[in-house]
């Protein structure tokens, strides 16, 4: 399967006044042409610094200390800020978490929608025919109405609609959803998940799905990634994640979720410990301080171990050669 | 990302005093700072730095360029310029000084009870303000001035009246923002009464960006007593005072510029002072620039 | 045995515009935020409202609190009328009654350390002495937290931290009656659970009765014996929470279940898929105003509204079809 997007040993750092903040080290990720992948992990874990690395929207004080991140064999960081710019909005897109802060207040839906197809040579009539399509593709009622709306006449779950609309229609090969639920009700959450699974089915486009919410992880995604405090801990299919996790990391965060325990109880598990400090990061497995099955060998830093084919997780309890770094997710 | 909260607890100091410190980092404020600190000292030793009194005539001794004795020179009464510019930056302060802090009370006291008020009392406040910030300033000074006469109290009325409305109005719509803020409702919620949510949580929140621009309105307090005083309607003769100064200079510019220098140039380093210590406390404020958490 | 607290058909209503604007404009002036709501909550017990935005539930649990004034209706806490009360009569109820809010971090006065921010109430209510520092020591100590943690400022907590802080405050002054809004909300699932427990702990250790806002219903599972769905104001169903979860009565309650995917790739759900969003406030659907979005839809639905159906003790719901 060709890759679309492939990060290898990214590594990321942050000018801070007590020293560099090592955000992700050793990050290698790959998203197959029309995968959908889906990135795991918890407040901290560098979900939206990986994010903003693969964008090219690092803060000042960021920058890419190791590795390489490839676009369908496009190198993105070897890109002038000008390259960057065409690539961007053009062959990957991106949805965001908050809605209300994506679109434009002062400017009607239409009229933003317009100014991403700026690259196409198309009469402002064809445009308007496509962006009317992409509304109505996404579930937004009246399309042809609402093109003269405004942000703020809509609600929440449109917003979010008009957002993905904005993402999908300048066609890209990868779209990268960072939490795009996390905002909506529960009720309107499996819409849009159902209406991304919809659009990428028809359009064959690859999806980037990053989210705390397991449980819309499982429905959506065909192969995960779990982060923890800046590195991948483990990769694979998601019935790999889901029914064999391989990381006591992955294990613990399963078995932590309200949705996962049938049975009512009064004590819930919980992870004990707090995330390392990423100015100090120790020396050896990352998760070590808060894993239940810590043991001598943990002071040393685990290799990515594979556990079964396209699945790995750095773990010493796992005791198969190790894998190789750059093998692709999914099956 | 983010740096790991138990690391920022090694540097727990309260919000305001990071500001502060920060501000000092900066090099427009440190210059600032080393300004205002000028005018304090000189205001408050001004006996014991002036050489002559800042009413002594030396008749003789009129329009003289600056010397080893006089500083500044004389103006046309023969009374040393660079004295009466020290003691003028006393009256400038005790203009400055009563007329901001009582301004700034009365904006607090009106600008809290209208935006946590009731809509009614808010709206009656807010009228009262606006009634009295549409009256042109040197229309009220002169309207003043002819009922109390020129004097140095009358200058603080003035400012007063025109800076207090204006305070209580920035002081209402930052109230208004907290007003249902949840740790203002967690407040309240255990029973606190309302001065308590008022004064301990309210404004605590609202006063530093307050107090920035007072410091940069020092200034134009020192500016409008000028004004005034250039204006024979402020501080009376032979007191001492930066606009009265420039008054003189003003009258007499072509027999001595000196006059016009002892007046308008403490009035320029005061406002640079002030502007520059002022911005920079603001800027080491903003918490959006608060990047180490 | 009288409920700790008796909520009686309460209506809470905004204003969203002036009275001339509403007059010129033909439209309200008022928007009912909860339309006529009643329960009961008994000593001892978790009780959960459940429901998304729009629902009404954090206006409810406001009122309750006395943050909020009603429109009409009473709320009744231990036999007392809180309603049309004023604020300084409700001061010896606010010791008995206590609140935390949505955002853990936000409900902490920044500019305050943890230890004044936990003196407070005992401040208000004119109960701080020498044993203050003590007292703070065994708030901190009740919710799992360090001592050195009284020194910080709330910028400098994690959001876990921040919520435990606001439980400490809470119960400092051991109310009845705890009433959390959206616990879980912001915090990581492995972390969840530690607010959880704590908050069941509380429950036994100390006998606090609790009134849990959320639309999490997979938390409501855990912590609650019972609970009520609430939809655009109203309550649409109410019973203990096993058999809500079991055999749902109203479809929305079904929906709401089967909207919560399970973290399991092969758990395809029959799922109840509702269409559309919330309506708005201001225009108000006819009939039973679930109807413009539930997938089983008659003609009786668009026009009347359902009454209210009791099935047993502190259990019911409005649907003309109900599915069980």
């Amino acid at each position: 399967m060709t890759s679309v997007l492939s990060v290898g040993n990214l590594a990321v750092e942050f000018a801070a006044p007590y020293g560099p903040l090592q955000a992700l080290r050793n990050v290698s990720l790959e998203v197959g042409s029309g995968e959908i992948v889906g990135i795991v992990g918890e407040s901290g874990c560098g979900k939206s610094t990986l994010l903003n690395a693969i964008l090219g929207l690092l803060p000042a004080n960021g920058r890419i200390a190791r590795g390489q991140i490839t676009l369908s064999g496009t190198d993105l960081l070897g890109l002038s800020d000008r390259a960057l710019n065409s690539v961007r909005g053009d062959r990957m897109s991106v949805v965001f978490q908050d809605p209300m802060t994506t679109l434009n207040p002062v400017l009607s839906i239409g009229r933003q929608m317009t100014d991403i197809l700026y690259r196409l040579p198309l009469s402002a009539a064809d445009k308007q025919a496509r962006i009317a399509a992409m509304l109505a593709r996404v579930g937004i009622p009246d399309p042809l109405q609402r093109i003269g709306q405004y942000p703020h006449e809509l609600s929440g779950g449109m917003r979010q609609r008009v957002a993905i609309a904005m993402a999908m229609l300048v066609e890209p090969e990868l779209l990268i959803a960072d939490e795009p639920t996390t905002a909506l009700d529960a009720t309107l959450e499996i819409q849009i998940v159902r209406l991304l699974k919809e659009l990428q089915r028809n359009t064959g486009c690859s999806i980037l799905f990053i989210s705390h919410h397991l449980g819309l992880i499982a429905e959506l995604c065909d192969s995960v990634a779990v982060m923890y405090a800046g590195e991948i801990v483990e990769r694979g299919s998601v019935r790999d994640i889901f029914h064999r996790p391989a990381h006591p990391y992955t294990q613990s965060l399963l078995e932590c979720d309200p949705a996962r325990i049938d049975e009512p109880t009064s004590r819930l598990p919980t992870i004990p410990g707090d995330v390392p400090n990423l100015l100090a990061i120790p020396a050896g497995c990352i998760f070590a301080d808060r894993c239940p099955y810590a043991f001598a060998s943990c002071t040393v830093k685990p290799a990515q171990r594979l556990v079964a084919n396209g699945h790995t997780a750095a773990c010493h309890l796992l005791t198969a050669t190790p894998a190789h770094d750059t093998a692709a997710v999914g099956s | 990302m983010s740096v790991q909260a138990s690391d920022s607890a090694a540097v727990a100091r309260a919000p305001g005093l990071t500001a502060v410190s920060r501000g000092f980092a900066d090099p427009l404020g440190r210059i600032g700072f080393a300004l205002v600190l000028l005018l304090l000292l000189a205001a408050v030793f001004a006996d014991v730095i002036s050489a002559y009194e800042p009413t002594k005539m030396l008749p003789r001794d009129r329009f003289l360029g600056p010397s080893y004795e006089h500083l500044l020179g004389t103006d046309q009464l023969g009374r040393d310029l660079f004295s009466r510019m020290i003691h003028g930056g006393r009256v400038a302060l005790m203009v400055a000084f009563p007329a901001i802090g009582i301004s700034l009370a009365l904006g607090i006291f009106f600008g809290l009870a209208s935006g946590y008020a009731p809509k009614w009392l808010d709206n009656a406040l807010l009228l009262v303000f606006d009634a009295i910030r549409s009256f042109p300033t040197v229309m009220l000074a002169l309207a003043l001035a002819t009922i109390i006469g020129p004097s140095l109290q009358t200058v603080v009325l003035v400012v007063i009246l025109f800076s207090a409305p204006a305070y209580a109005r920035i002081i209402r719509t930052q109230t208004l923002a907290l007003r249902n803020a949840e740790f203002v409702l967690a407040s309240v919620a255990t029973g606190a009464s309302i001065w308590r949510v008022l004064g301990v949580h309210i404004l605590p929140n609202i006063i530093g960006p307050i107090l920035i621009l007072v410091s940069m309105d020092l200034p134009v307090v020192i500016t409008t007593e000028a004004g005034m005083s250039f204006l024979g309607l402020g501080v009376r003769p032979p007191t001492p005072s930066w606009g009265s100064i420039l008054n003189d200079g003003y009258a007499f510019i072509r027999e001595s510029p000196w006059l016009a220098i002892a007046g308008g140039l403490p009035i320029i380093i005061t406002t640079i002072g002030f502007t520059f210590l002022g911005e920079s406390l603001r800027d080491a404020y903003d918490p959006k620039l608060r990047k180490d958490g | 045995m009288t409920p700790l607290l008796s909520v009686r058909d309460l209506k809470i209503r905004y204003q969203v515009r002036g009275a001339l604007a509403a007059a010129l404009t033909g439209e309200s002036a008022e928007i009912e935020a909860v339309s006529g709501v009643s329960f009961d909550v008994a000593r001892g017990e978790t009780f959960a409202i459940v429901g998304e935005s729009g629902s009404g539930k954090t206006t409810l649990a406001r009122t309750i609190a006395g943050l909020v004034r009603s429109h009409s209706g009473s709320v009744l806490f231990e036999g007392q009328e809180l309603t049309r009360r004023r604020p300084a009569e409700l001061k010896e109820m606010r010791r008995q009654m206590a609140i935390i809010f949505q955002d853990p971090v936000g409900s902490l006065s920044p500019r305050l350390r943890v230890r004044s921010i936990l003196a407070e109430p005992f401040r208000v209510h004119g109960l701080a002495g020498k044993a203050m520092p003590r007292q703070i020591d065994r708030l901190l100590d009740l919710v799992g937290l360090p001592k050195e943690i009284a020194g910080r400022y709330p910028h400098q907590l994690s959001g876990g931290q921040a919520r435990r802080i606001n439980v400490a405050r809470a119960i400092a002054l051991e109310p009845k009656l705890l009433i959390a809004d959206e616990p879980t909300a912001g915090l990581d699932v492995s972390v969840q659970g530690e607010i959880l427990n704590l908050l069941n702990e509380l429950r036994e250790r100390l006998g606090i009765s609790m009134l849990i806002i959320t639309h999490n219903l997979h938390v409501v599972r855990h912590i609650a014996g019972r609970m009520v769905i609430m939809y655009l104001g109203r309550i649409v169903e109410a019973g203990p929470t096993a058999r809500l979860f079991s055999a749902p009565r109203h479809p929305y309650t079904a929906a709401l279940l089967s909207a919560s995917p399970r973290p399991d790739p092969d758990a395809m759900l029959q799922r109840l898929e509702i269409s559309g969003e919330i309506p708005s406030l201001f225009r108000r659907p006819t009939g039973c105003e679930f109807h413009t979005r539930c997938p089983f839809v008659r003609e009786k639905c668009r026009f009347e509204p359902p009454t209210l159906t009791v099935a047993g003790p502190g259990e019911f719901f409005t649907c003309h079809f109900p599915l069980t």
